[in-house]
């Protein structure tokens, strides 16, 4: 288990009821997710369950077509009342997001790729926004690597660059979509460490992973979600050791190679 | 060795003609070309097939053909051209339908994920398209578009047919009313030679750079990337939003 916060946490996210069809599939069937501030919720599932519909949902990369989404406090989506492109875009501001293929600028160094955004978005100066840069991309242990592109790197060293990327414009919450399903697997402790640290540093994170160890060590909580729904939800020992829905006893058997 | 230094006094000027038509009409073309690769990516088929007809006509036309078209048919729109300027936006257009499609394949190229990793940093779309798909369509673009400028270089020799003399009708010309047609044909052809060797030289070294883009470990989301430039009846077509 990873660290716990201390004492109860105000409520950062309250996702209530998302649903989301596309075409005639209904994908999401109403889930509702609450997340404390600092707390860590992974999300387990089979594939095309609607993990990556559920996150993306949560940034407005996809329009949830139905429930109400609140952040900090505010209720900032419902179905009545559509969100405008200014409001998305503060809010994806402080939502860091980090995808499974990475999505690094390929035109774009390293350093670049972690400052763009910093300049363009939020207005610092190139002069400030390189050396939060530099800082952030030491501590994901990629000082060596500042000047490369993208395809010079390795996946590992490309999704550290993507989550210094994402840190860097001082995110309120943190969405990792399979980080490490796109990495060679003796690629992925690096990756898997650095998120370790920022959920034990006290970072509110959503990870959406197969890396039960992982999910384990770091998340406060986990959910279960097939089928459009989540089927269960507990902490890192009911859902891995004691799960009490038969569809989740045998996912976790099924990853975790147990027949 | 005389005759080597009076052939190049007298082609080098041919030379600059050639170069000033293929800077102006590739200039057009990629212009024109640019804009129909953006409307090829147009998600309304509306907007995407009259396109797709206009590039085709131009494709299948040879460019001798809308050089005379544009030459000796348009003033019977009242439309007269003077002979460079003709020959010109004929080669333009006919610049154009290439570099539309190579300008549609490099815009299709950018990486969706690429496009919301910028969204998902709060990068507004004007920004986006400058800082992120710009740069790549640039990076991908370069190399097809010099083979193009190669091919339209050469093309210009065939303004000769409407009496506007670069290098080739320079050549021919005096090449044809003396006893050295043969010679001057192989001093204009190393003049061609050095030219497209340099652009030649000049597309390997931005292709290898383009390659960079898709190369390394970089691990898409499961697409293809595409190799080369796909044709574009069957690719642009596809193009849904
Ligand atoms: N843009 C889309 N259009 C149509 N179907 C989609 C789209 N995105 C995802 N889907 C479908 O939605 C289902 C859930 O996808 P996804 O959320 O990616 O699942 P997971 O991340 O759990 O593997 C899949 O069946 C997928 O094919
Ligand atoms: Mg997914």
């Amino acid at each position: 288990m990873k660290t716990p916060n201390n004492g109860p946490s105000e409520v950062l996210l309250a996702a209530q009821g998302i649903r989301k069809s596309y075409g005639h599939l209904e994908i999401l069937r109403g889930i509702d997710l609450n997340l404390g501030t600092g707390e860590h919720v992974s999300i387990i599932g089979p594939s095309g369950s609607g993990k990556s519909t559920l996150i993306r949902c949560l940034n407005f990369l996809e329009m949830p077509d139905g429930g109400s989404i609140d952040f900090g406090g505010k209720r900032i989506w419902d179905e009545k009342s559509p969100i405008k492109e200014a409001d998305s875009r503060a809010h994806r501001t402080k939502v860091g997001m980090v995808f499974q293929s990475f999505n690094l600028f390929a035109t774009h160094t390293a350093l670049q790729n972690v400052s763009i955004a910093q300049v363009h978005t939020l207005g610092r100066s190139r002069k400030a926004a390189d050396d939060r840069s530099r800082e952030l991309l030491d501590q994901v242990g990629l000082s060596e690597h500042l000047d490369k592109h993208p395809g010079q790197l390795s996946g590992g060293q490309q999704q550290r660059v993507a989550i210094a990327r994402a840190l860097a414009m001082d995110p309120e919450i943190m969405l990792f979509d399979e980080p490490t399903s796109a990495i060679d697997p003796e690629m992925r402790v690096e990756v898997l460490r650095v998120m370790k640290d920022l959920a034990n540093g006290g970072m509110t994170m959503i990870s959406v992973t197969h890396e039960f160890n992982f999910a384990r060590d770091a998340a406060d909580r986990v959910l279960f979600l097939a089928g459009g729904l989540i089927v269960e939800e507990g902490t890192p020992d009911e859902i891995f050791s004691a799960p009490k829905q038969e569809r989740t006893q045998q996912f976790v058997n099924a990853v975790s190679g147990i027949v | 060795m005389d005759y080597i230094v009076e052939s190049l006094t007298r082609l080098l000027p041919g030379l600059l003609t050639s170069v000033q038509m293929t800077v102006v009409s590739v200039a057009i073309g990629m212009v024109l070309g640019f804009l129909g690769g953006l409307l090829l990516n147009n998600r309304h088929r509306g907007v995407r097939y009259p396109v797709i007809a206009l590039v085709e006509v131009l494709r299948g036309f040879p460019a001798l053909l809308t050089l005379y078209f544009v030459y000796f048919g348009l003033p019977k729109l009242d439309v007269v051209l003077d002979g460079f300027v003709a020959v010109v936006i004929a080669f333009g257009l006919t610049v154009a339908a290439y570099t539309a499609e190579i300008f549609r394949a490099a815009i299709a190229s950018v990486p969706r994920g690429q496009r919301e990793a910028a969204l998902s940093l709060g990068l507004r779309r004007n920004k986006t398209i400058r800082l992120i798909v710009l740069p790549h369509v640039l990076r991908v673009a370069v190399p097809p578009l010099l083979g193009i400028v190669v091919i339209a270089f050469q093309g210009t020799s065939l303004a000769i047919s409407i009496g506007q003399l670069e290098l080739t009708g320079v050549a021919l010309n005096f090449g044809m009313s003396t006893f050295y047609l043969l010679p001057e044909i192989l001093m204009a052809g190393a003049l061609y030679l050095i030219v497209t060797t340099l652009l030649t030289w000049v597309e390997i070294v931005s292709e290898r750079r383009a390659q960079r883009l898709s190369g390394g470990s970089y691990q898409g989301s499961g697409r293809k990337r595409r190799r080369g430039v796909p044709k574009i009846s069957t690719e642009a077509l596809r193009t849904t939003g």
